[in-house]
């Protein structure tokens, strides 16, 4: 319990710190005092403000997970979170369109190694056959998140002027003190590593230690190795867990940035109707994903807990496709409702990651290993929110 | 993946999506062939099925004999002061020596 609730705590922050920027977008939009016209953003700069956190996050994730191993969770994931709430609530004080891209950069360093670390933390507590189960309900913050962010924007939104601040500088201050306010509390319930752990007594210390097997990351275990890193970059599984993770993220945050557009234009939903509909998805995929995790736990199996929630989006897309290349189906043979229905199949591809990344972090050895096989199988999240508002913005029908 | 000239039907990005998650299920289902084919090989090279690094990390961590004798030591201790504190029947004591021989 102190392992997994601080961690899904820390995520929950992170995404609502790094997600924030496109429900603030929306705030007073066309007016003066939105983000836009106040800081003069122009073209795709906005787009780049979103990206530009994920390269320093792709880049900062090995590092981040070496600093955790070295200077355990309990001193890491404060220190952290107070680095980058600072970030968060710099960004109110920007004034310009540079100010903006460079806190957002900045911002991916500490942010970087929340998830990576994270699955590492899970490593060192949980055994192989326990880690779906917690890797998913850590996930499923993300979807509390999600929903949570665009509530909060809205009800900051209504503090325009106060304190002759936009409710946008507001929104940033506000998340960004929610980090800082919290990091003491998650210096307190964080444990170190069960080798060193002030909370275990001798015999907790010694159950918590021996329950895993040969090749399980200690805190024992060098820190970082090239030979371990050039070891997993020879391993032809690293490419393969990547492939597999980034094709089930890129569908994830493609859908996660435009379903709204795709009920509204596609399914001619009202602005506001789309987006509640497409919250709907989120709060219906938060219990899916410890469902999926503890099924596959408990059947010790983590082969087809992945391919049955990939194979549940097909037909979902399959559906959506027959109808753009035959328009007369739509709101006759197959009603609207019913294509509002595929998106919940076409969400499926969502809890299936976790699965990917028990199995990824069971099939490897010691902390070393962990460290870089982890980062690099994180890896293709962050390439995927790279690609997903650069690839609108470019207009490019890549695909 | 879904650009705006294409609205309202986003015949490319479905393609694609379809696509992508079809090739992430065949990249997935062949993975325990890689790791197999991995642990083969490792196998061939050293002798062992796990890399030689995980065996000398094994040595590093406190899972060793050592360990062992001290938890035995410890696990003494608490049943000689539980014993001290209050007088025990013979049964009770057998099954206070079960109780953490099963969790131990």
């Amino acid at each position: 319990m102190r392992v997994l609730f601080p961690c899904c705590i820390i995520y929950f922050l992170a995404y609502l710190d790094r997600g924030n920027l496109g429900n603030v977008k929306i705030l007073g939009a066309k007016t003066p005092n939105s983000l836009e016209n106040t800081l003069h953003l122009h073209g795709k700069q906005f787009n780049w403000a979103v990206s530009i956190t994920y390269f320093a996050v792709t880049a900062g994730l090995l590092p981040s997970n070496i600093f955790m191993k070295k200077y355990s969770a309990k001193y890491y994931f404060p220190i952290v979170m107070i680095v980058w709430g600072a970030m968060v609530m710099a960004i109110a004080g920007v004034k310009n369109a540079a100010g903006l891209l460079s806190v957002r950069f900045l911002l991916g360093v500490p942010e970087a190694g929340v998830v990576p670390s994270c699955i590492m933390y899970f490593a060192m507590w949980y055994k192989p056959s326990e880690r779906a189960f917690r890797i998913a309900i850590f996930h499923a913050f993300n979807c509390v998140a999600s929903a949570v962010s665009s509530f909060l924007a809205s009800a900051i939104g209504k503090m325009e002027g106060t304190g002759g601040l936009h409710a946008w500088q507001w929104v940033f201050l506000i998340e960004g003190i929610l980090p800082i306010v919290l990091a003491p509390a998650m210096y307190w319930t964080l444990l170190t590593f069960p080798e060193t752990s002030t909370a275990l007594n001798e015999r907790e210390r010694f159950i918590a230690i021996n329950r895993f097997g040969r090749g399980a990351a200690r805190q024992t275990d060098s820190t970082f190795s090239w030979a371990a890193l050039i070891r997993i970059f020879k391993r032809p599984s690293t490419y393969v867990f990547f492939i597999a993770q980034t094709s089930s993220c890129t569908v994830a945050v493609a859908q996660a940035t435009f379903l709204p557009t795709i009920l509204s234009v596609f399914l001619k939903f009202n602005t506001t109707k789309a987006n509640i509909y497409a919250a709907y998805t989120y709060i219906f995929m938060i219990p899916i994903y410890p469902f999926i995790g503890w099924h596959s736990d408990w059947t010790r199996d983590r082969m087809w807990h992945f391919i049955f929630p990939m194979v549940c989006c097909i037909p979902g897309y399959a559906v959506w496709l027959y109808t753009s290349t035959h328009p007369e189906v739509r709101g006759t043979s197959i009603s609207y409702m019913a294509l509002y229905g595929m998106a919940f199949l076409g969400g499926m591809c969502r809890p299936a990651q976790p699965v990917l990344l028990s199995y990824r972090s069971s099939t490897l050895y010691g902390a070393a290993e962990q460290a870089v096989g982890g980062a690099a199988a994180v890896a293709s999240l962050s390439i995927a929110s790279i690609m997903g508002p650069q690839v609108r913005a470019a207009r490019v029908s890549c695909l | 993946m879904y650009p705006n000239e294409d609205a309202p039907y986003f015949i490319d990005g479905f393609t694609g999506a379809t696509t992508i998650i079809a090739c992430g299920i065949l990249a997935y289902a062949t993975l325990p062939l890689w790791l197999m084919w991995e642990a083969n090989r490792r196998k061939m090279k050293t002798g062992h099925a796990i890399p030689i690094q995980a065996m000398e990390d094994e040595e590093n961590s406190q899972v060793s004999t050592a360990a062992h004798d001290k938890l035995h030591q410890i696990n003494a201790l608490a049943e000689k002061e539980a014993l001290q504190k209050e007088s025990i029947t013979h049964n009770e004591v057998a099954s206070f020596h079960e109780h953490h021989v099963a969790k131990g």
